[in-house]
């Protein structure tokens, strides 16, 4: 699989208070938090509908643990790219895409949480 | 190290003196009891008036935490559960910010601890977080300006922290 700049990444919300701010609709920086394996899992969905979206997150995400997406935050190649992140597009499972080369500590973590959650967007589902 | 279980996290036991009972006397076992009882009064005084300092909006987070984020994988992919220990830590955090200090979103991480957050904008906002060995971690965005770092939390806050809160 192939991306570039203009690709639009989301990563999907299964629990309710951590990845977005109902105040003000919002993206929390806990949304990009990278897992214990130092990856963020996103999906490329460039061009694909809202329920496409939704059900992608429904298969491989939400369905496995037992929950349901609530949502999920949008934010552009470019921009993970820009706070010093790069991707690795494995499509396993198709069209999964980690966010990786995380700083190896935590305080750089949030800060750069920070600054993708101010970039991104929430979509409900 | 203090039991925090169930919805009962405010019954933080704080220290009461300890007292070593030499007298056998009628009037010792008389003092006795008035210590005891005085002792037990300012135990409970201590306890009601340190939780209700925390608004109930606050409290009603920390039970929140404490109740619907214990299982692994709480946020549907690998988050640590939030144990007893760190819940304490939040708490003892919580009440020991200054009044002056607006009391932040209080929340579990996906680390294990608990999380803080300052927020007025997505590009004005102060993140924190506190694990069991009372370790912070830190991270403040200023518009186009960004701090970070890690201290332990030794009963106050440092006057650099404060400063960035203020900020929000």
């Amino acid at each position: 699989m192939e991306i570039d700049e203009t690709d639009l990444l989301a990563r999907h919300a299964l629990e309710k208070k951590s990845h977005y701010r109902p105040s003000d609709n919002t993206v929390k920086p806990k949304a990009f938090q990278p897992a214990r394996d130092g990856a963020t899992s996103t999906f490329k969905v460039t061009s694909l509908s809202h329920d496409e979206i939704k059900e992608l997150g429904k298969i491989h995400v939400a369905d496995p643990q037992g929950k349901t997406v609530f949502g999920w935050s949008e934010i552009t190649v470019q921009d993970v790219i820009e706070v010093g992140l790069t991707l690795d597009p494995n499509n396993n499972p198709p069209g999964h895409v980690n966010i990786i080369n995380w700083p190896d500590t935590p305080d750089k973590q949030i800060s750069i949480q920070q600054m993708l959650a101010a970039k991104a967007s929430f979509v409900k589902a | 190290m203090t039991a925090v279980t169930g919805n009962n996290i405010f019954a933080l036991n704080f220290p009461v003196p300890k007292f070593i009972d030499a007298g056998v006397s009628v009037d010792a076992n008389s003092l006795k009891r008035i210590r005891d009882g005085f002792c037990e009064q300012l135990a409970k005084t201590v306890t009601f008036s340190k939780s209700s300092m925390l608004p109930s909006e606050t409290r009603q987070e920390l039970i929140e935490i404490n109740t619907e984020h214990k299982e692994n994988g709480w946020d549907g992919y690998d988050a640590l559960p939030i144990d007893n220990e760190t819940l304490e830590k939040a708490y003892i955090f919580l009440l020991a910010l200054p009044r002056s200090i607006p009391l932040p979103e209080v929340e579990a991480d996906p680390s294990g601890e608990i999380s803080f957050e300052w927020y007025k904008s997505p590009t004005q906002i102060f993140n924190m977080r506190i694990d069991k060995l009372n370790m912070l971690t830190y991270a403040g965005l200023f518009g186009a300006d960004s701090v970070h770092g890690r201290k332990y939390f030794r009963g106050e806050l440092s006057e650099d922290i404060l400063a960035y809160i203020k900020k929000i």
